[in-house]
This record gives structure tokens, C-alpha cells and sequence, in this order.
């Protein structure tokens, strides 16, 4: 099960979340420099508050803020759950 | 749905569009503005995008599609047969040499996804930080940011439209011979009048004609704009006659460019895909709501008596003769000039020259005798212009129509109207 959401525009970014046998995150981010541990945070504290475990996240980021960071994980997320 | 997901899902909405659009065209190019905020759809946005709509000119018959969501308004340009990266070379130097190049984003598309050749990442709008940077970390308002778009964005327009209105202004009055109305050379049939008092009134006038420009921008009911810009447009009669002592140089054309105008303001500062025209009349219309045709003006009785209905009825056509007038301006060159002038003389209804004539069958007859006239030969033009200055005849109404048919010309070659 798949579930994509979001863009590769600027100040947007581009998450991907799929089932998998333990939870991987990869980054890829035109900010990730100064900004990885702070989307780590973002992408990971969702995941917790949604439960979620077991899945392969990838972000492709360009320079997106944490709230629509949160927001496309969050519909990756309900994308994956439709998908079947 | 709240304004951040509509932001989002629009945002989402466009990249599946470009998608795919990439299908069936090789090349994509996105014109989008570059706006801070919630509030994508805002005046600026589109005063950006139609700044950039000459882009549009530079492709050969293009196919563009013209769309809005809640992530703001955006043009697609669809290419085939053109190489992506040089386009996207033409689209970075038309982003960094164009005074508002810095608020908007022009980005180029393949089936590879983003092209991309831009070595050094793009500056912040405020500082010298890396833009991306300023906008993750938040450094500067929004407020800010909108502040100086807005102020740009107005001076941009301001000196553009400006320069537009002197330059059609300028090229009526210096055309010469012109039946009776004032030229550099001479009074004609207005010996109240001449050319350096038709300059004054010029510049008495521009300042309210780019405030009745600006006026559009406000999110106001219709009527209400209306109610606005007609005010404006009193002011700008009052500055005029004291500027040239209480002579009327140009009262028909701040009405007949002032609607003009307004109707320009506002279909580039909204998503609005009727035409400039279209707007005039429905402008029009509501202007004219009570009107009183029962007054004792040499117009309203030109209209009891023969129902001729002067730039009122032009204005409510929609400018339809301009329209038409427009097909015959082929370029500014004198003759195209004087031959789109006399359209005008023959198809519009100039209530001044029914004023002048004295009677309808003269006015009726007066046109037949343009009707009748060959450019071509300088004698009659000649004859015909002595003609008129002896019968102190002149076409005060046409020669506003003139000026607003360049007008029209010049903008569309300058910009390119959505739709």
C-alpha cells in the first residue's frame, strides 16, 4: 500500500508513504542542511501521533514550512490507508 | 476546508495539471507569482502574472491555459518543438531583469520534471540570505514582504501606464492636418484653444486617470467602484479647467479613456475573463442607470432629436466603434493615423460635430463628404481641412475615440489580455 502526497514546487514537498517491514525516513531537502533534524522531528512526531508504524516515508523537499510538511504527511498517509 | 489545505490541494491541484499537460506538449512553461501569505488570490498576484503575460508574445500562435485556485492565479504556456533549457535561459533572465522579475516564478517544465540550470539559488525578497532560507526560517512578515511587492508592483504599473496614456495623448494632438481640431500647427476651428493648452490639460488630467487605474484594485461592489471612479473623474474635470482657465479640452476623453482605463485596472487585478470591453459596458451600464436624457446639453437634445447618443452610446456599446477602429489602426504612422481618425468621423456619433454643423442633415452631410474622401489624394485632404476650419467644424468627440483606440493599441502590444 502507497499513498503520495504533495508537490515538488517550492516552499512545498513531495511525501511518499508505504508499508514496510520497519519505519524508514529519508529527506531529501533543498534545506537540509539547517533543517533536517527539524523535519526528522516533524515527519516523526506525526507518524507517533498517528500510530503509525512500519513504513517507508520519502521526502522530497523544497523548503517546505512544518505545517505543510505535516499536512501533505497526513494525506500520504490517508492515501496509503485508500489504497489497496 | 480551511485556507491552508485549499492552498495546498491547489498547489497539488496545478503540479497533476502540468502533469499531465507534459502528455501532450514537450514543454511547459508556468507563470505564477511569487506571493507570501495566505491570501493568494489578491490583487497582486494578478498584476504580477499580466506583467509577465507578454511572455505569451514571444512564442509564435501558443497555447496557453489561464486558471486560478486556492493556491493563486497561473498561466501554462504549452510548447512543442522548442529546446527546454534554452527556454528556461530566456525565462531566468527575463526573472532577473525585469523590475518585478524578483516576485515571480517562471518555471519550465519537461517529462524530466523542473528544469533546471540556475547555478546561484534565488536572493530573498528582503535581505541577502538565500531565499529559501528567509522562508523556512520565517525571518521576515508577511506584511513586510506584501509591502514591498505592493509598492514595486504599483510603481511598475504606474510608470507603464503612464507613459502609455502621454504617448497616445501625444499622438492625436500632434497629428496634423486634423480637420478643425487643434494640431502643433494650429488652433483649427477652437480659437479658445492650442497646442500648449492641450498639454496642460494632458498633465492636469494623467494623475486622476492612473488613480481611477488603481481604484479597481479594491474589492469593491461594482457600484460602488463606479460611484468611486466617477468621482475621480470630476476631480479630474475640475484640475482640467483650472489648468486651462475654464476651457474644455478634454472632458469626452476622461470619460470615454477614463472607462477605458478602469476596465484595463480591472481585469488585470482579478481573475477576469471578460473582455476589456465587455467591462466597459457593463461599467457603463451602471453609470447610466438614471440618467437624465431630458437636459438642456447640446448631447442630450442631439439625443431627444435625432437619437444621436455620442460617447454615452459608445461607452454602452462596449466601444464598439473603437473596436472597429482598431482593424484600421494598422501602425502610428500619420496616415494610419488620419485614416483610423476618419472612421471614427464617419461611424462614431460626435455630438460636437452635431453641435458645430448647426443641423442634422449638415452633420449627415459632413460624414458623407468624409465618406467620400481619398487618402491618397493631398489636395482634397488639403481642401477638406481648410473646409472645415472656414466652417469652424470640428470632431472633438472622434479625436477622443482616436486617442483611446491607440490606447488600446499600444497596451495590447505591451500586454497581453488573459483569457
Amino acid at each position: 500500500m502507497k499513498g503520495i502526497a504533495g508537490s515538488k514546487e517550492s516552499n512545498d514537498c513531495l511525501i511518499s508513504v508505504e508499508t514496510n517491514d520497519k519505519t524508514t525516513i529519508e529527506i531529501n531537502s533543498i534545506v537540509g542542511a539547517f533543517f533536517y533534524n527539524q523535519i526528522l522531528k516533524t515527519i516523526e512526531d506525526t507518524l507517533t501521533e498517528q500510530g503509525l508504524k512500519n513504513v517507508k516515508v520519502v521526502v522530497v523537499d523544497k523548503g517546505a514550512l512544518d505545517y505543510t510538511i505535516k499536512s501533505r504527511l497526513l494525506t500520504a498517509i490517508e492515501r496509503m490507508k485508500e489504497d489497496v | 476546508m480551511n485556507i491552508l489545505d485549499d492552498i495546498l490541494s491547489g498547489r497539488e491541484k496545478r503540479s497533476k495539471l502540468i502533469e499531465e499537460y507534459l502528455n501532450f506538449y514537450e514543454t511547459v512553461v508556468s507563470i505564477k507569482a511569487n506571493m507570501p501569505g495566505t491570501e493568494k488570490n489578491n490583487y497582486l498576484s494578478y498584476l504580477l502574472i499580466n506583467a509577465f503575460s507578454f511572455i505569451l508574445k514571444s512564442f509564435p500562435s501558443v497555447t496557453y491555459d489561464y486558471h486560478q485556485n486556492g493556491d493563486g492565479p497561473f498561466v501554462l504556456i504549452l510548447l512543442n518543438g522548442f529546446e527546454a533549457k534554452s527556454i528556461k535561459r530566456q525565462m531566468i533572465s527575463i526573472e532577473e531583469h525585469h523590475k518585478l522579475g524578483r516576485f515571480i516564478d517562471l518555471d519550465v517544465y519537461d517529462r524530466y520534471g523542473t528544469v533546471t540550470i540556475r547555478e546561484q539559488k534565488r536572493k530573498c525578497i528582503i535581505c541577502d540570505n538565500q531565499a529559501s532560507f528567509c522562508m523556512r526560517n520565517q525571518r521576515h512578515t508577511d506584511l513586510e514582504i506584501l509591502d514591498i511587492i505592493d509598492k514595486k508592483a504599483k510603481m511598475f504599473y504606474e510608470n507603464s501606464i503612464s507613459q502609455i496614456l502621454n504617448q497616445s495623448i501625444m499622438e492625436e494632438l500632434e497629428l496634423d492636418p486634423k480637420f478643425g481640431l487643434v494640431t502643433p500647427y494650429t488652433s483649427g476651428s477652437h480659437p479658445d484653444m492650442n497646442y500648449e493648452l492641450m498639454i496642460k490639460a494632458k498633465e492636469a488630467i494623467m494623475p486622476y486617470l492612473i488613480e481611477m487605474f488603481f481604484e479597481t484594485f479594491k474589492n469593491l461592489k461594482e457600484i460602488d467602484l463606479i460611484r468611486n471612479l466617477q468621482s475621480i473623474g470630476k476631480s479630474a474635470e475640475t484640475a482640467m479647467f483650472k489648468a486651462t482657465q475654464g476651457v474644455n479640452a478634454y472632458k469626452g476623453l476622461i470619460f470615454n479613456l477614463g472607462l477605458i482605463i478602469s476596465s484595463i485596472g480591472y481585469k488585470l487585478s482579478r481573475y477576469e475573463k471578460r473582455t476589456i470591453f465587455d467591462i466597459s459596458q457593463s461599467f457603463a451600464k451602471q453609470l447610466f442607470l438614471d440618467y437624465d436624457y431630458s437636459s438642456a446639453s447640446y448631447g442630450d437634445k442631439a439625443f431627444q432629436e435625432h437619437s444621436i447618443k455620442g460617447i454615452r452610446g459608445e461607452a454602452l456599446s462596449g466601444f464598439s466603434t473603437v473596436k472597429e477602429a482598431l482593424k484600421k489602426l494598422f501602425d502610428l504612422s500619420t496616415y494610419s493615423k488620419i485614416q483610423t481618425l476618419i472612421f471614427l468621423i464617419i461611424n462614431s456619433e460626435d455630438t460636437s460635430l452635431y453641435q458645430r454643423a448647426g443641423s442634422y442633415e449638415k452633420y449627415l452631410c459632413i460624414k458623407e463628404m468624409f465618406a467620400g474622401l481619398d487618402l491618397n489624394n493631398t489636395e482634397d485632404v488639403m481642401k477638406i481641412n481648410d473646409y472645415c476650419i472656414a466652417n469652424n467644424l470640428s470632431f472633438g468627440g472622434s479625436a477622443d475615440l482616436l486617442v483611446v483606440t491607440v490606447f488600446i493599441k499600444v497596451f495590447n502590444e505591451k500586454y497581453q489580455f488573459l483569457e
